[in-house]
């Protein structure tokens, strides 16, 4: 209920901050030589002769029933853009979330376990380097190093899921620039959980009944170790969809960034509404989610509350 | 800064004794000397600040100043990181780029303190519907990420570094009300903060006297990290075109050209993306290090 009220909320707020545009969208399309006959038969067309309250009703009931909205460019239907946006932005994002985890659970664990050796000191700088290189620097120099001067992957544009292989190999690239941020960001987390658990009285009795220390890490330690690392990825979620926009950028991949800055610089406002709405609701969606499962996982949570 | 159960002072109102008050910094020096995040953190980012005033009053060349008889120059004694493909010197455009940065980030920062930071604490000592209308204001700012704010801005207003200023201001505002908030709870849950209500000292005093000096570590820590933070999304949001147009030299927008030119001349992205990886990993080390320093008993399990 509280989900759906912040969700009303955010889409006014949205709507409003977009409509009160100083330049009127007729005229920008239209450029500087539109006769005035011209300006208000475009604005009748796109329906912006009608009040905002009405202009606003309009937009959400038709996001309710499916209907996002046609371009004020293109004159395409908003749906099957975004549509085939999202197939490149998704798979980037899920490409991202993986690399992430699988950089993320190791690099944090070991440099736990070994937090008083010069090996968990090293895996712990390296993660601090980690978190100082935005996913879009990342991307430009992985571009100079594997595309410029190996010409190992591609390093930009995107040929569509005709075929899988060539689509997959054009965002290795930006899938890795996104994750490594994202995995040392999250490794961080992961460290202080799992130097909690080592030093929890659980993990002590499990090592005295003659666990091995990797065994009772599995065993009783994971558990305990899920419920702050879960946390953090819901919340880098958000963060990776926000780093996609960027990396899209630096790639040239067609996906929802390129769209929203596309549309910012044509001043195409509901595009540029749809998309943001978008993003701000996967992210309430997103945290509201990890709310639940935060609660689920660990019931003392529950009963703090 | 150090925190007894019962303080004379919270009940009359005077300042603490000065010896303790020496010890507390002695600890805090000492504290610093032994982390190598405050150390190196310290460092990097006085190096910054040094560099980012002395831009103000002299660079090798002007920044801006063309010269095509010179473009893609190797790093050379004239100059030290080369020229761009106008021929402007990449040392200079760092350097006033480092300015811009820091300019931006520090008024985002303070722009945000100035309004997260009366939320928090209102929230905290209000509680109830009003208090938790405070939060939900802050979880719904919290669902536009600093790039989807600065679009929006500059969709209305085009982009400038005020764009980008407004919009990492607007992202930091939530983080400030939540931190503030949850560390003033702690404080205002203290019996010496009951015995002073008992005393009848007014609220404002209350969170004056009690709660901003006990939550000041906190929040300078935090101001540190986001500082950081800051300077990341400066250099995002420039890269994509919403801040100050070309030709400023701003960090973002030098990466943005250079890789243009990445196949001609590819050190001249990676002057940039170093800068800027440097800068983020300062401020970011000195928020892990003032944590030590502040708060020893969290730097033992981490």
């Amino acid at each position: 209920m509280l989900l759906i009220a912040t969700l009303a909320v955010a889409s006014l707020i949205v709507f409003l901050v977009l409509a009160v545009l100083p330049g009127k969208p007729a005229e920008v399309i239209l450029g500087t030589q539109a006769t005035p006959g011209a300006v208000r038969e475009l604005t009748d067309k796109l329906g912006l002769d009608k009040p905002i309250w009405r202009q606003y009703v309009d937009w959400v009931g038709g996001l309710l029933s499916g209907r996002l909205g046609t371009s004020y460019i293109s004159g395409q239907p908003i749906a099957s853009e975004l549509g085939s946006a999202l197939e490149v932005t998704g798979p980037l994002v899920g490409l991202g979330l993986l690399v992430g985890i699988v950089i993320a659970v190791p690099l944090g664990t070991f440099s736990a376990v070994r937090s008083r050796r010069a090996s968990g000191v090293v895996a712990s700088v390296l993660n601090q380097i980690g978190i100082a290189v935005p996913s879009f620097v990342l991307g430009i120099l992985l571009i100079i190093v594997a595309g410029v001067e190996l010409h190992l992957l591609p390093t930009g544009g995107f040929t569509g899921w005709s075929d899988p292989a060539s689509a997959l190999r054009s965002l290795v690239l930006p899938g890795v620039a996104l994750g490594v941020v994202e995995g040392a960001i999250v490794g961080r987390y992961v460290r202080t959980a799992v130097l909690d658990v080592l030093s929890s009285d659980y993990l002590r009795t499990a090592r005295a009944k003659g666990l091995t220390q990797g065994r009772a890490l599995v065993r009783h330690g994971l558990r305990n170790v899920a419920v702050p690392v879960l946390t953090v990825l819901g919340l880098e979620l958000a963060g990776l969809v926000v780093g996609a926009v960027v990396v899209e950028n630096v790639f040239t991949l067609p996906g929802m960034g390129t769209l929203l800055l596309q549309s910012v610089e044509n001043r195409d406002l509901i595009v540029v509404e749809d998309i943001v709405l978008l993003v701000a609701a996967v992210v309430l969606v997103v945290n509201f989610g990890v709310d639940v499962l935060y609660h689920s996982l660990d019931p003392r949570i529950a009963r703090e509350l | 800064m150090t925190f007894l159960p019962v303080q004379l002072d919270a009940i009359t109102g005077t300042e603490p004794a000065p010896d303790e008050e020496v010890a507390g910094e002695l600890s805090l020096w000492y504290r610093w000397r032994h982390s190598p995040s405050a150390i190196v953190g310290s460092l990097i980012s006085a190096a910054v600040i040094v560099i980012a005033i002395v831009s103000l009053v002299w660079t090798p060349y002007n920044p801006l100043a063309i010269n095509m008889a010179a473009t893609f120059a190797r790093p050379s004694a004239q100059h030290l990181f080369g020229t761009d493909q106008y021929g402007r010197d990449v040392l200079s455009r760092l350097m006033s780029g480092t300015d811009v940065t820091l300019y931006a980030g520090v008024v985002s920062v303070l722009a945000a303190g100035a309004i997260g930071i009366p939320a928090g604490l209102y929230a905290a000592q209000r509680g109830g519907v009003p208090g938790q209308l405070v939060l939900r204001l802050a979880d719904l700012v919290y669902a536009f990420p600093a790039l989807l704010v600065a679009v929006v801005l500059a969709t209305d207003f085009g982009g400038s570094t005020l764009t980008v200023m407004g919009a990492v201001a607007l992202a930091f505002v939530p983080v400030f009300a939540r931190v503030t908030r949850s560390g003033a709870l702690g404080v205002l849950s203290l019996e010496y903060v009951s015995a002073a209500r008992a005393c009848g000292v007014s609220r404002m005093r209350i969170l004056r006297r009690h709660v901003l000096p006990n939550i000041a570590p906190l929040l300078i820590t935090q101001m540190t990290v986001l500082l950081s933070v800051a300077v990341l999304a400066d250099a995002a949001l420039t890269y994509l075109g919403l801040g100050a147009p070309p030709p400023a030299a701003s960090w973002g927008l030098m990466l943005e050209e250079a890789q243009r030119y990445m196949g001609t001349d590819p050190l001249l992205s990676v002057w940039p993306a170093v800068t800027i990886a440097l800068c983020v990993l300062g401020f970011n080390l000195l928020g892990d290090g003032l944590r030590d320093v502040f708060d020893p008993r969290r730097h033992d399990r981490s």
